[in-house]
């Protein structure tokens, strides 16, 4: 797998400017097509939430370009291979477009993630491929939103399409969208959003073709190989650069939702050696009963994001550099699980592992150290009996944490992980269209860890049902063990899901916890913030007054934490207390 | 009676002046320097201007009058807003620090380093109120009226001056807000006040506190000046009741109405450039142009595809979120008065402060001690020391050379020749990164654009910049130094009215409608006459914005503007479906689609700016001068031809290196490259790689 392949042709040579142009062209092909998937989407946790991404893909289902987050760039490939051990490619005719959710057979992160996957005919010929891939709020299975803790195999989260052609010139297959509609609980808004997969994928096979008509379909063809390639090269360059060596991190995870007196052990081994390196998953904990497997897909990518924005976040993310990155993952673990274990809810412990890779890597290159960010990240889903239209409904709604603080620069709030992004859906589009309130939407003082460059903050979010439903909280493991500071910083709290707050029926929520709710009763999720860096006492006193009058800080914390004093009712700086308190 | 239409467009350094006579389309020309502290004072001496140097021009005889400013983004960039105060639902602080929906680009996307930008208003300046609307604008929980005088009066104690409010459903229901606003007047009469439900009355709250955010702190900027402005104008004699201001989204806008829309003018100076642009792409037959408008502090670019602007409803001033729709321009600080300096890192860097206009470049002599890009320029030998502004401005090119010596040249152990040189160099570098970001974020080939250099500084700056990144062709207009205040004149007065009307197509009587289609004309039509436009002159358009139910963006459908009737709803039914599988490659058919809203465009067009022909004139023509221009180092300087462009005439050609000097502007021509005169009297000229 070092070089790419050749066609025999004889090779087109691309000047830099006109490489530089196609790659810019690829970029805007994927932008619009997302731009598409999202403006045309039914539900909101792709049209508001925007979980989603369009790719474009070589022959053998390389990612050339993609938009959105690597976590699903990384999975188009294993999802086209299966689609072409199915159908090769010399039977696919033009318009034809295929489905699949298949974890095992193909590359989606869990069941509900659908990936539509359309070959690009230029003159007769496949030059590649374009794909979409849309999480759904539904695809039925145990609860409403498909991901449950009850899960103890792949066929309790929902309907599994293995790779099925779904769509010809012609339209739609009657036949598989039938099959879909019956087996999910909101068909209306799952046969919106693949419409609008199957859309923007068509589109971007069109614009392909202008694009080989433009500059030639070979000089398109040959530009893909080339793209890999580069960022293959940047990769070992980068890596070159660091010391040889090993390094080991680990994380510890409350449980699997099963044994809950069994916490799990994450333990990653990185050895760089040369241009080359090694991920060694072999000492993490062994797969579990319950939903928190990780499937290779999500174990990999988790190690290659944290790979690279160690190493240089603006190199194009692509699978030329999976090329550079080896893992040593035996089937068994919780990092590849055996079918037909149960993995819906992945994406807590991946943000787990993400993290735990970061700070062995961190030993390679202690500049780009960062605290972790806030951890048991996930989201809710609510299936409501009847929405305001008197169908049934799902909401499905991702939640943010915070960016640990870096050497620079106090972590930003409201971020996923290993992803920038703030996929909250607005709540005036939520209280339209479900029958739910939003009691509260805010900052939670003292939710960082502290430090010299203190994490983001965490978040805290109140809702009150206004008709009957069944809520899953789809958050992370770690109720218990949460994120770490760096260098002296603090730790953040932990995450924190209450049900009925301020009732005689108030009690905590479990990760995962399924219950069924009546109108009136209310559920509250608290996000942590990221942690600290550096000594809470190295911060800038009048940094840490801003944090409190900006209600960020508790006077309690800036004087504990932070060694700052301030007068209560001046809110102004105590400087002699925070001198002694400081110890100077 | 001898009507003229007048643009004046107001930029970092200067403020140009065009007139127009609307019966010959004559053309007449000036600029005065710009006053920062109170730019409305340049738009009243510019008029002097105008009127003085040509007499034929008289006050009563303006009929038109038509205004770009960059008065709210030059706010907006340099933090020099109102101290602003926000008010929104309680419970939810949350939502504007957040910025839901936020997705950073490329690298930034999973950067661990990357930082989310910050508001324009602290947690500390943000009160929350009690009071919430449901979904359907419905009150569950009535106005706390105590918290917003208590917050209102905080906030006065705390020197605010104006205040945005923005609350959860106000766009469907706007009484929470609205008395709001009263009590504010009552606690803080002097304070500004921006309500979501007026700024942007749309669905999803974070982008229209944004946009409101952004309003209030622009507000008082915009309203003093816009108020100080007709006050200056009606003193100067004009009578008119046409008098505009060029909006973000390329259409004109009353000065009376723009004082209660401040956010709409954020890109107010800027868009009437890339109209410009757009128009004289076509009248030309070039139909892929970038604008390239150098001013004093900022460089515009704006990439035309075949001669058509992008709009977005989804913009960003300064890492701030904008929802107004606006035309896509990417600013960039660097200027003619932008200040080369040596960083932390012991590097040369250019900007992004600039000089302004006060004290502006060292070379004006009015104090200013940093060199700039002007000084470089008049270093080089770019500019005539002794023709600025045609004289009208005095520059000490020793003070230039000053500025540069002490804070480049020493420090760095460089001549002074390699110090100017870098300066331009480094500039320009940055330039290009935005111009090549420009392109690349629509995917287009630089190879197919040419490059319309205008703004003072463009025809400067304008050669290098096509050359380094491959684009074939420099146009330099006429008068590029004024090309924005030209622009104005060629815009038409656009305005959009929009009822909301939720319900599906099948569903929604026509007889609503055709009341509610007959409601926005009447509407649009009044305020036509109130703008001074013959009400039936308007040319006015019935549209629905449609959707298929479940989505949560409109597709806009033009409508027939005879009354609808039962079988209209099908052929809107089929344009949509077509429509959608135009855009998004497929069609749900089998679907009937909801209407969202109901609306009327109206159009006052305004007879188009032509450029008239230039006469032929000499095929070789001779130069005025030369001068030691400094263009590539290893070449050092080099005896240059200079020639004065109002002696060119059509069908001339001129072989670089050369400069041509003109009243607004300066055009330098690179050795090795070719100019020619075409027949409008635009210089067109050949890149070589």
């Amino acid at each position: 797998m070092n070089t790419p392949t050749s066609s025999g042709k004889a090779p087109v040579k691309l000047d830099p400017i006109t490489l530089e142009i196609i790659i810019a062209r690829l970029q805007e092909l994927v932008a619009t097509m997302e731009h598409l998937l999202f403006h045309s989407g039914y539900s909101t946790i792709l049209r508001e939430s925007h979980d989603g991404s369009c790719t474009l893909l070589d022959t053998e289902g390389n990612c050339i370009e993609g938009s959105g987050g690597p976590l699903h760039l990384f999975s188009y490939l294993y999802t086209l291979r299966s689609v072409i051990d199915r159908y090769p490619i010399s039977a696919m005719r033009d318009g034809d477009c295929f489905i699949s959710n298949d974890p095992y057979l193909g590359g989606t992160l869990h069941v509900p993630d659908i990936v539509i996957i359309t070959p690009i005919f230029v003159d007769g010929e496949v030059i590649g491929f374009s794909g979409s891939h849309a999480h759904k709020p539904d695809v039925g299975g145990l609860v409403p939103g498909s991901s449950g803790a009850g899960a103890r195999e792949i066929f309790h989260e929902g309907l599994i399409l293995p790779g099925v052609k779904f769509w010809t010139k012609d339209g739609v297959i009657p036949e598989v969208l039938a099959i879909i509609r019956h087996n999910c609980r909101i068909p209306e808004i799952i046969e919106g959003d693949l419409r609008a997969q199957v859309g923007c994928t068509l589109v971007g096979a069109d614009q392909v073709r202008s694009l080989c008509q433009e500059y030639g379909t070979e000089t398109i063809k040959a530009a893909m190989p080339a793209i890999l390639a580069m960022s293959e090269k940047r990769v070992r360059d980068g890596i070159e650069a660091w010391p040889d060596g090993e390094a080991e991190a680990e994380a510890t995870v409350d449980h699997d939702g099963v044994d809950l007196d069994k916490p799990l052990r994450i333990h990653v081994k990185v050895v760089k050696k040369g241009r080359d390196i090694t991920f060694d998953y072999s000492q993490t904990n062994d797969q579990v009963k319950g939903p928190t497997n990780l499937r290779p897909q999500v174990s990999h990518v988790a190690a290659v994001m944290a790979l690279i924005t160690m190493l240089d976040p603006t190199i194009p993310f692509n699978d030329g550099m999976r090329r550079v990155v080896h893992f040593v993952n035996p089937e068994g673990k919780i990092t590849n699980p055996k079918w037909p274990a149960p993995i819906n809810s992945y994406f807590g412990l991946a943000n787990v592992l993400y993290s735990t890779c970061n700070r062995a890597l961190s030993q390679f290159n202690p500049s780009r150290a960062v605290a972790s960010p806030g951890l048991g990240l996930g989201a809710i889903a609510v299936g409501y009996d009847q929405n305001r239209t008197g169908r049934k409904a799902v909401q499905y709604e991702l939640f943010t944490s915070a960016q640990g603080g870096r050497s620079d620069h106090d972590g930003s709030s409201g971020t996923v992980g290993f992803l920038n992004v703030t996929p909250n859906t607005p709540i005036e589009v939520i209280e339209t269209e479900f029958p739910i309130r939003v009691k509260r939407y805010e900052w939670i003082t003292d939710s960082a860890g502290a430090g010299t460059r203190r994490g983001g903050m965490g978040n805290r979010k109140e809702y009150e049902l206004l008709g009957q439903a069944t809520t899953t909280i789809r958050l992370g493991h770690q109720f218990k063990f949460g994120g770490w500071g760096i260098f002296d910083g603090k730790n953040p709290p932990v995450v924190r899901a209450t049900l009925n707050r301020g009732t005689n029926h108030e009690r905590p929520l479990k990760p995962l916890e399924t219950i069924r709710m009546e109108p009136g009763e209310t559920f509250m999720v608290e996000m942590p913030g990221g942690g600290g860096y550096g000594d809470p006492k190295k911060r800038p006193a009048e940094e840490v007054l801003e944090d409190v009058l900006n209600g960020y800080v508790s006077l309690e914390t800036a004087e504990r934490d932070y060694g700052v004093a301030i007068d209560p009712d001046t809110m102004a700086l105590d400087r002699e207390r925070t001198a002694a308190l400081r110890g100077r | 009676m001898a009507g003229w239409r007048v643009g004046i467009d107001i930029g970092g350094t200067f403020t140009d002046v065009v007139g127009m006579e609307i019966e010959t389309g004559k053309i007449l020309v000036t600029k005065v320097p710009s006053i920062p502290v109170d730019p409305s004072r340049a738009v009243a001496a510019g008029l002097q201007n105008l009127m003085e140097t040509h007499p034929e021009i008289k006050a009563p005889d303006i009929d038109f009058f038509a205004h770009g400013t960059t008065v709210a983004t030059n706010a907006t960039i340099e933090g020099k807003g109102a101290k602003s105060g926000l008010l929104i639902t309680k419970g939810f602080r949350a939502i504007y620090d957040m910025r839901g929906g936020n997705r950073p680009m490329g690298p930034d996307l999973i950067d661990t380093h990357w930082q989310k930008p910050t508001g324009l208003v602290p947690q500390k300046m943000t009160h929350e109120v009690g009071g919430r609307l449901g979904f359907d604008g419905e009150e569950l929980e009535p106005l706390d009226e105590n918290a917003v005088r208590v917050a209102a009066r905080k906030l006065r104690e705390q020197g605010v001056q104006s205040i945005a409010v923005c609350y959860l459903f106000s766009f469907i229901n706007p009484k929470h807000e609205e008395r709001t606003a009263q009590i504010i007047r009552e606690e803080h009469p002097t304070a500004r006040v921006s309500l979501s439900s007026v700024v942007l009355p749309l669905i999803r709250e974070y982008l229209r506190l944004s946009t409101t955010v952004l309003d209030a702190y622009v507000g008082p900027v915009v309203a003093n000046y816009l108020r100080s402005i007709t006050g200056r104008l009606r003193e100067s004699g004009l009578a008119t009741k046409k008098l505009f201001i060029m909006q973000s989204n390329g259409g004109l806008m009353q000065i009376d109405i723009a004082t209660e829309y401040p956010n709409q003018t954020l890109l107010s100076g800027p868009a009437a450039g890339v109209v410009f642009g757009a128009g004289l792409g076509k009248l030309i037959g070039e139909p892929n142009i970038v604008t390239f408008d150098v001013g004093g502090t900022s460089t515009d670019i704006s990439v035309l595809y075949k001669n058509a602007y992008q709009e977005t409803r989804h913009g960003r001033i300064h890492d701030q979120d904008i929802g107004t729709p606006m035309i896509q321009i990417r600013a960039l600080g660097a200027g003619g008065g932008t200040i080369a300096h040596i960083g932390p890192d012991g590097l040369l860097k250019g900007g992004p402060q600039s000089a302004g206009a006060d004290p502006g470049p060292a070379c004006y002599g009015h104090g200013g001690k940093n060199p700039t890009v002007t000084d470089a320029n008049i270093v080089l030998g770019y500019l005539n020391p002794n023709n600025f502004v045609g004289g009208r401005f005095k520059i000490v090119p020793e003070l230039a050379a000053e500025a540069i010596t002490e804070k480049i040249a020493k420090p760095l152990g460089l001549t002074l020749q390699q110090a100017a040189l870098g300066i331009i160099r480094v500039v320009c570098t940055n330039i290009e990164v935005g111009l090549r970001l420009s392109f690349v974020e629509r995917g287009l080939d630089p190879r197919m654009f040419a490059l319309l250099a205008f703004g003072g500084g463009g025809p400067v700056l304008g050669t290098r910049v096509a050359k380094d990144i491959g684009i074939p062709r420099v146009i330099v207009p006429p008068y590029p130094g004024i090309s924005c205040a030209m622009g104005l004149l060629q815009t038409d007065v656009k305005h959009y009215y929009l009822q909301t009307r939720m319900g599906s197509l099948a569903k929604v009587p026509v007889d609503e409608l055709n009341t509610i289609f007959t409601h926005l004309e009447e509407r649009a039509r009044r305020e036509a006459a109130q703008e001074g436009f013959d009400p039936k002159a308007v040319r006015l358009q019935r549209q629905l914005d449609m959707r298929y139910p479940f989505q949560g963006y409109e597709l806009t459908i033009d409508c027939s503007n005879e009354a609808f009737i039962e079988a209209d709803k099908a052929r809107v039914r089929t344009a949509f479906d077509q429509l959608h599988k135009e855009v998004y490659g497929t069609a749900a058919t089998g679907e009937i689609p909801d209407i969202v809203n109901v609306r009327v465009m109206s159009v006052a067009e305004v007879a188009k700016l032509g450029l008239p022909a230039l006469p032929k004139g000499e095929k070789t023509p001779a130069p005025v001068a030369h001068r030691k221009v400094l263009f590539d180092e290893k070449d050092g300087y080099v005896e240059t031809p200079i020639y004065d462009r109002v002696r060119l005439g059509a069908g001339a050609s001129i072989s670089g290196p050369a400069i041509v000097e003109q009243l607004d502007s300066t055009t330098v021509i690179l050795p090795g490259q070719k100019a020619a005169i075409e027949t409008h009297g635009n210089i067109i000229i050949e890149i070589r790689p």
